[in-house]
């Protein structure tokens, strides 16, 4: 029972995933792309750490889960940095 | 104990699903990144919980809790530096002043001084 639960979590964080995507396509300004990515990338950590509890393999998951997780908080910092350095330029 | 963890998951799709909808339905950028911000790590921390307990105690829980530790302290981090970088740059927070200037009878945003800052709606 619980199984089919996981199963059933991991398609409903895919189906947030595409609500998200609306917001990526949409957004009015870079900002709120940079959000909808923010937004995507910890659904997706979430969704390999339910894909490795339904496949067993919950260490090898985990590794990606924490590698993906470093790498979307990355690209968060990266933005907010590379916006501000280029809002000095213009300005 | 398995019942205790599927509450715990099902209550952080729940607040993963507040995430995403708000992501969606709030007016400006800031009301978003709020949304995207809190209620996306709780949900996040929630599920992490629940599978803990799914998964009963042992050495691949201590796993799972480096996880939810490293969520807790960078998700928010990561989404106050895209707003600061919005702020920096200029992005008008959506308020009642510059959205509708005539239900709140002040002077238009051009009477305001300094230099005239982009609305929400323009692409940064």
């Amino acid at each position: 029972m619980m199984e089919g639960f996981i199963v059933f979590a991991a398609f409903f964080i895919l189906l947030l995933n595409g609500i998200c995507v609306y917001r990526l396509v949409r957004g009015p300004s870079v900002f709120d792309r940079a959000v909808a990515v923010s937004v995507i990338g910890n659904n997706a950590v979430i969704l390999i750490v339910l894909v490795g509890f339904i496949f067993g393999r919950i260490n090898m998951f985990f590794d990606i889960a924490v590698a993906y997780a470093l790498l979307n908080f990355i690209i968060s910092i990266a933005l907010g940095k590379y916006f501000e350095h280029r809002g000095k330029q213009t300005q | 104990m398995n019942i205790l963890a599927g509450i715990l998951i099902a209550a952080g799709l729940f607040f993963l699903a507040v995430s995403c909808i708000g992501l969606v339905r709030l007016p400006d950028f800031y009301t978003r990144n709020h949304a995207a911000g809190k209620s996306g790590t709780l949900g996040a921390i929630l599920i992490l919980v629940g599978l803990a307990i799914y998964n009963g105690f042992d050495i691949t829980v201590l796993r799972l809790f480096i996880i939810l530790l490293f969520f807790a302290v960078t998700s928010p981090t990561a989404t106050h530096a895209v707003a600061r970088a919005a702020y920096r740059l200029g992005l008008e927070p959506w308020t009642l002043k510059n959205q509708n200037p005539e239900i709140c009878n002040v002077e238009t945003r051009e009477a305001d001084e300094g230099a005239e800052r982009e609305t929400s709606e323009d692409t940064v």
